[in-house]
């Protein structure tokens, strides 16, 4: 309503997503975090923002169920998310690109080609 | 754990009366204790009432007062802060850097022999003043980040980290520009800074955001630039930075208890779209929040 939001960054490790989000903001992206994932599908839905990056290691809350929400979602399904994640097995690669994920991509990133992801995420 | 209780809840001027009776009159004073310290936070006429509790626990005082900014509603109350005027107590005074006049001088000024018959510098207990400007500190153990807000002359909104969790404390503010579309009102600190964002990192996920709520949208479109907010921004921002629990605050001398009952259910409404999960008071004298 009164401010756009480009990305939305869903992960409940605190440390991790202040770390990501000051990463983000200094590339000039306008990102909101969400601490509790469970308020995450009413955030998206609310602000629509550009872009959503999931963690899928939360170890509270599945990733994947958000995912599937997120894309089951009519206000939210359109909205491309990047799934970010420590996991390398192929299953979860699969797994998440079968519930809709647009992008995947394995930690430990660097910076440029995160910001290459999302810059084509957006571009799309 | 942390008590967060509430003395004072007005803004601009105190409005004492039947009307008013149930949210209170008094101007803005918040207090929080924790691991045996003592925060208040602004200096309004609410500030008496807690002067008068801590008077009847008949207790050393030693706190730390935080005044968001120099209007009057938020010191107006120390001149009736009883324990300041006791000897053997102390009170560190914080407040924003002040481009003209140091925090003291403002204070002693309003006490000055014309306005009142006791001077600052006469009330017996240690007074201790520090300025503060926009950035971290650590208070008697607590972590606390100041941020200009945007509102005539420089005010803060303080925000201490207790527990992992952040209390967050913006008595008198308005949307910026970029949020709303309109010129800035005439804060020094923030001029050619446009703070939406940062305002809104701020208060991110915050235990407790204590926020301006003074006016109506409609009310706000004739107030542009006096340094509040519509109750429509101030939970539209808590919305979005999933804040746990919202505090409307500074409300307008002109709303009686039954209108902020209703800009209460209003505000519930509109959270109900936003984001459910956020619970939404609106302040009243006596209101004790735990974290
Ligand atoms: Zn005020
Ligand atoms: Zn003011």
């Amino acid at each position: 309503m009164f401010l756009p939001t480009d990305i939305l960054l869903i992960d409940d490790s605190t440390d991790h997503l202040i770390l990501s989000k000051q990463l983000l903001q200094n590339n000039g992206f306008r990102v909101r975090s969400v601490h509790n994932p469970e308020n995450a599908l009413q955030l998206a839905s609310t602000y629509q923002p550009k872009l959503i990056i999931l963690d899928i290691m939360m170890p509270k809350i599945d990733g994947f169920a958000i995912l599937k929400k997120i894309k089951e979602n009519t206000k939210t399904q359109k909205i491309p998310v990047i799934v970010l994640t420590g996991k390398t097995f192929p299953p979860d690669r699969k797994k998440a690109f079968a519930l809709g994920a647009n992008a995947f991509l394995s930690k430990p990133i660097t910076t440029g080609s995160l910001i290459e992801a999302i810059q084509q995420q957006m571009r799309n | 754990m942390a008590l967060v209780k509430f003395w004072g809840v007005r803004g601009s001027i105190s409005t004492p009366g039947p009307s008013t009776v149930r949210y209170g009159g008094n101007t803005s004073c918040v207090s929080i204790e924790v691991q045996n310290n003592l925060f208040i936070l602004d200096a309004g006429t609410g500030i008496r009432l807690l002067g008068n509790e801590l008077m009847r626990k008949k207790q050393p005082v030693n706190a730390n007062i935080f005044i968001s900014h120099m209007h009057w509603d938020h010191i107006q109350g120390i001149p009736f802060f009883k324990p300041a005027f006791v000897k053997g107590n102390s009170f560190n005074i914080y407040g924003p850097k002040d481009t003209e006049k140091g925090l003291s001088k403002i204070l002693a000024d309003q006490m000055n022999p014309t306005y009142f018959p006791v001077e600052l510098s006469d009330m017996g207990s240690k007074l201790t003043f520090k300025t503060l400007v926009e950035g971290q500190y650590t208070i008697a153990g607590i972590s606390l980040e100041c941020l200009y807000v945007n509102h005539p002359g420089n005010a803060l909104g303080y925000k201490f980290i207790i527990d992992g969790k952040a209390i967050v404390y913006i008595s008198d503010n308005e949307p910026f520009p970029s949020a709303l579309n309109h010129p800035i009102s005439s804060s020094e600190a923030v001029i050619g800074e446009d703070g939406s964002e940062k305002l809104v990192d701020f208060i991110e996920n915050a235990d407790i955001l204590i926020h301006d709520a003074q006016y109506t949208w409609k009310e706000y479109q004739n107030k542009v630039t006096w340094g509040h907010s519509p109750i429509d921004y101030t939970v539209d921002i808590g919305a979005r930075a999933d804040v746990h629990r919202l505090v409307l605050f500074h409300h307008d001398p002109m709303h009686d208890d039954s209108t902020i009952d209703k800009l209460l259910s209003y505000a519930r409404e509109k959270s109900m779209e936003l984001n459910p999960s956020m619970k939404i008071y609106a302040a009243s004298e006596g209101l004790e929040l735990y974290i």
